[in-house]
């Protein structure tokens, strides 16, 4: 079955069929709107999810072939200077490392500022100073589980004592 | 804490008083000690008061407080401390008991 070029090509309700080259124009120009409408479904459906993420691969490709290409560079040219001076070259292979690779991310300082204080406090809480070995011990005051108030200094001069920090035994 | 309590009375007869800090409510301390019939002093530090005051490390990666034991002589100055790397870290009483020995000796020539 053949494309009608001549002929009667379908009317609507109530108007002429169209006939020769009208009809032609009038089908391409149908067919034409057809796809420009299921094109605009595809943009404003599954493509507009698929795009960012076509993107986003996109650029984490460009990222690590930057950073590999940076290594790959820095690491030709410590080997360059390695066969040059093969000693007392350090600080220039260092240099040139740090030269080379890409330069990390400025962060925005009151957040680096606020997540130093963070790692700070976290390092205060589990690196306290330590009681030293022949000086001497802090004194403390705390309550047993019976309600009596312990002190170190109620043993001066009467008892040694072993204090064990415990893990916890619930 | 079952071996502490095993060798209690060398310590005692050592003159050393055993005091143990923990992390522990008032009421766990209580329930721990009767249960186990504990011999020595129990002290509930929910504030972790002598924690930060003795340094004992947390170790987040390990889950909690590392063991520490500090002996300290009559004249209260620290004459043993060790502060465990893990959970096993622990000194023998042995140890801590000929070192309460040897801390005696010298208080008595002192004297």
């Amino acid at each position: 079955m053949g494309i009608p070029i001549w002929g009667n090509v379908g009317a609507a309700p109530g108007h002429a069929p169209l006939t020769g080259f009208r009809a032609v124009e009038e089908v391409a120009v149908g067919t034409q709107r057809k796809r420009t409408k299921r094109a605009r479904e595809w943009n404003a459906g599954p493509l507009a999810y698929v795009r960012p993420l076509i993107a986003v691969c996109t650029r984490m490709d460009m990222i690590v072939q930057s950073e590999w290409s940076s290594s790959n560079q820095a690491l030709q040219k410590v080997l360059q200077i390695d066969a040059e001076e093969p000693k007392g070259s350090e600080d220039t292979r260092d240099s040139t490392i740090s030269s080379c690779m890409p330069s990390a991310p400025v962060a925005d300082p009151g957040q680096a500022a606020a997540r130093q204080r963070a790692a700070d406090d976290l390092n205060r809480e589990t690196k306290m100073p330590r009681v030293s070995l022949n000086q001497p011990a802090p004194n403390f005051s705390l309550p047993d589980f019976a309600g009596n108030m312990i002190s170190l200094s109620d043993f001066h001069g009467r008892k040694n004592v072993l204090l064990v920090f415990n893990r916890g035994f619930a | 804490m079952a071996q502490l309590r095993q060798d209690y009375p060398q310590f005692v007869a050592r003159d050393i008083e055993v005091v143990v800090v923990g992390p522990e409510d008032t009421r766990a301390f209580s329930d721990y000690w009767h249960k186990e019939s504990l011999p020595f002093i129990g002290l509930p530090d929910r504030k972790a008061s002598v924690l930060k005051l003795y340094g004992q490390e947390v170790n987040l990666f390990k889950l909690g407080r590392m063991p520490a034991q500090v002996l300290i002589d009559k004249a209260g100055v620290a004459r043993f401390v060790h502060y465990g790397h893990s959970m096993s870290d622990i000194p023998k009483n042995e140890e801590i008991l000929a070192l309460g020995d040897e801390i005696n000796a010298r208080t008595d020539v002192g004297a």
